[in-house]
């Protein structure tokens, strides 16, 4: 039997977009300057309509924070919170490798997000390797593809988040 | 500016940043990234095994793209970052953002697309890299903003650094 072998399920992701989802509201400016606040970015073009007017008709997302339009509140009377990334939590338990790090990120920027926008997203699972021994532990590294459209479905932005998943 | 800014091997000055558990806390929270590795300094080290929080990367990704923004001008249109983590960023590191403009391609007369690769150290090793793509208006002229580009016009650009 091959020790590299991949779970059925796994294989009819490779891919696939396995997992739609929707924003779970509107972008709203207040949200974004808080994070730029956090950072300290003075940029105007997150800040100040009259500035932001001559490059992009009016104020815009840092686009650090495209894939955290998908992410809800941590709590909300009415929904129930999703994970982010689900794909990602649905391959560790589908391989059995409970825990997981973030090695490489690379994010692609189309259209700005813009005050009112409703940001979508598409999780693809792209390629999975085989097992691999590291500091961390036993386990396999795997690429989801995230790809990001408005609500007049123009493209935002794509993302590739490189991934290991392991156990100790 | 001056336009040795905008030519291949120019460094960029270099910037700071300290990072503090509120820092760290306050870009996962604002990021609505609620994993406890990045706000919950008693599950990061026990459950998690890590030496303390560490910054998520939102939070790293808005200070690269701050760093370069800060330098060529808010105007600076952001086309691609590609980030490795190498160490985890934890309170009081002191981040060191270096920058070396290591490409130029001309988009027309006014608009360059550059890539520069970014380093952020803590303590003289590195924390992690960066490769930015971002486009540029070399001629100051407000319709040559690359903002201005239509959205073809942009996709082709990042087409473009692709190859």
């Amino acid at each position: 039997m091959d020790k590299n072998a991949l779970p059925e399920k796994i294989k009819n992701w490779l891919g696939k977009t396995v997992i739609t989802e929707a924003s779970p509201f509107e972008v709203q400016s207040v949200l974004w300057q808080n994070f730029c606040s956090a950072i300290e970015d003075s940029n105007p073009l997150y800040w100040n309509q009259i500035e932001a007017s001559e490059h992009t008709n009016m104020t815009i997302a840092h686009p650090a924070l495209l894939p955290s339009w998908l992410h809800d509140f941590e709590w909300h009377p009415e929904r129930e919170r999703r994970m982010p990334m689900e794909l990602h939590f649905l391959v560790k338990k589908a391989l059995d490798l409970p825990l997981g790090i973030v090695t490489e990120v690379e994010i692609e920027f189309h259209e700005p997000v813009v005050q009112g926008d409703r940001i979508s997203a598409e999780q693809k699972l792209l390629s999975v390797s085989d097992k691999v021994d590291t500091k961390l532990g036993k386990g396999r590294y795997w690429i989801i593809e995230v790809i990001y459209k408005n609500q007049s479905n123009e493209l935002v932005g794509m993302q590739k988040i490189h991934f290991l998943g392991y156990k100790k | 500016m001056n336009n040795k800014f905008f030519e291949v091997n120019n460094v960029l000055s270099s910037a700071s940043h300290i990072a503090t558990v509120k820092s760290i806390q306050n870009g996962a929270v604002s990021s609505r990234d609620w994993q406890p590795l990045h706000t919950n300094q008693t599950w990061a080290m026990s459950e998690g095994k890590l030496p303390n929080i560490i910054m998520n990367n939102y939070t790293l990704n808005g200070l690269i793209i701050k760093y370069i923004t800060d330098i060529y001008g808010h105007a600076t249109r952001i086309g691609k970052v590609s980030f490795k983590m190498k160490k985890p960023i934890c309170p009081e590191d002191v981040l060191e953002f270096q920058g070396l403009v290591i490409h130029k391609q001309k988009i027309d007369d006014s608009r360059s697309l550059l890539q520069v690769d970014v380093r952020v150290q803590v303590d003289k090793k590195i924390s992690a890299s960066a490769k930015v793509i971002l486009a540029v208006n070399e001629s100051g002229e407000p319709l040559a903003s690359p903002w201005k580009l239509s959205p073809s016009e942009w996709s082709a650009c990042l087409k473009l650094c692709q190859n």
